[in-house]
């Protein structure tokens, strides 16, 4: 049976400064800014993240959760940016939805 | 106009022979509708598991890669996100054709890293290949390290056919 797991206090935080500087190397995704739009001590995280493709701006804001609750906070930051990073590799610009969040 | 007549007629054969001639083709031709029908109707694996259970294995240069359940879009990765989201990608449990390329793409794919543990793997098809799957490119995107408690990283995040070249390639 599937459960939500429950991070102890402060998980949010480690992860979010663990995602500080991450980039897709080799690629026209830019990340401009990754921040934590939920207190550091409170589980499931909403993460924003500012990025470019080919220079144009979007902006996707997100409640993470269970996928990133379990395993080390390595183990959740890289996760996380495989999934964006499937979700942005093929895009010629960001999604609309992530242009009208940027403006 | 009678001899253009009796190629489209021929079509799927020639179609079918040209394939399996070069053993290019994994699965039958598009139009076989029980092949479909079935993989359609098959049993979904992840149903009440959590994120991190593990449907498959893949393996690359010896070593296994996980294919965990995950979850379907917006956050979408793993076996959900493969299966159902855009409209599906295929199935890497129930369709041996489907899981055939992810392995073959794995084991054989041109290898560049993605960010941090994660790398991405594709093989561009030849010609006959390409006519079988409607296909120009496969492409599967691995998180390789770090692991999870039980041993494993989280493994296959994606997988799927392009149509053309992929905006990165290789």
């Amino acid at each position: 049976m599937a459960q939500t797991a429950r991070p102890s206090g402060g998980r949010a935080g480690e992860l979010i400064d663990a995602l500080q500087g991450w980039q897709f190397p080799e690629s026209p995704i830019v990340l401009d800014e990754i921040s934590l739009q939920t207190p550091r001590d409170e589980w499931p995280p909403r993460i924003r993240l500012d990025y470019r493709i080919r220079g144009q701006r979007g902006r996707w804001e997100e409640e993470w959760g269970d996928e990133l609750a379990d395993g080390s906070v390595e183990y959740a930051a890289n996760l996380m940016m495989a999934i964006v990073y499937i979700h942005l590799m093929d895009l010629p610009a960001p999604l609309p939805e992530h242009l009208q969040a940027a403006s | 106009m009678r001899r253009l007549l009796v190629l489209v007629a021929l079509a799927p054969m020639l179609l079918a022979d040209t394939c399996g001639d070069q053993n290019a083709c994994n699965q039958p031709p598009p139009g076989v509708g029980a092949i479909v029908t079935d993989v359609q109707a098959a049993a979904d694996p992840c149903a009440g598991q959590p994120v991190e259970h593990v449907v498959a294995w893949f393996t690359r240069q010896g070593t296994q890669y996980p294919l965990r359940c995950g979850r379907r879009d917006p956050r979408g990765y793993g076996y959900l996100h493969i299966r159902y989201d855009e409209g599906g990608h295929g199935d890497p449990v129930n369709d041996a054709a489907f899981r055939t390329e992810v392995a073959n793409t794995l084991e054989h794919g041109m290898e560049r890293l993605a960010s941090g543990g994660t790398w991405r793997y594709t093989v561009k098809y030849n010609e006959a290949k390409a006519i079988c799957n409607n296909a120009q490119y496969f492409r599967v995107v691995v998180a390789r390290s770090p692991n999870l408690p039980d041993g494993h990283p989280a493994g296959i995040i994606t997988a799927l056919f392009y149509a053309n070249q992929p905006d990165q390639y290789p």
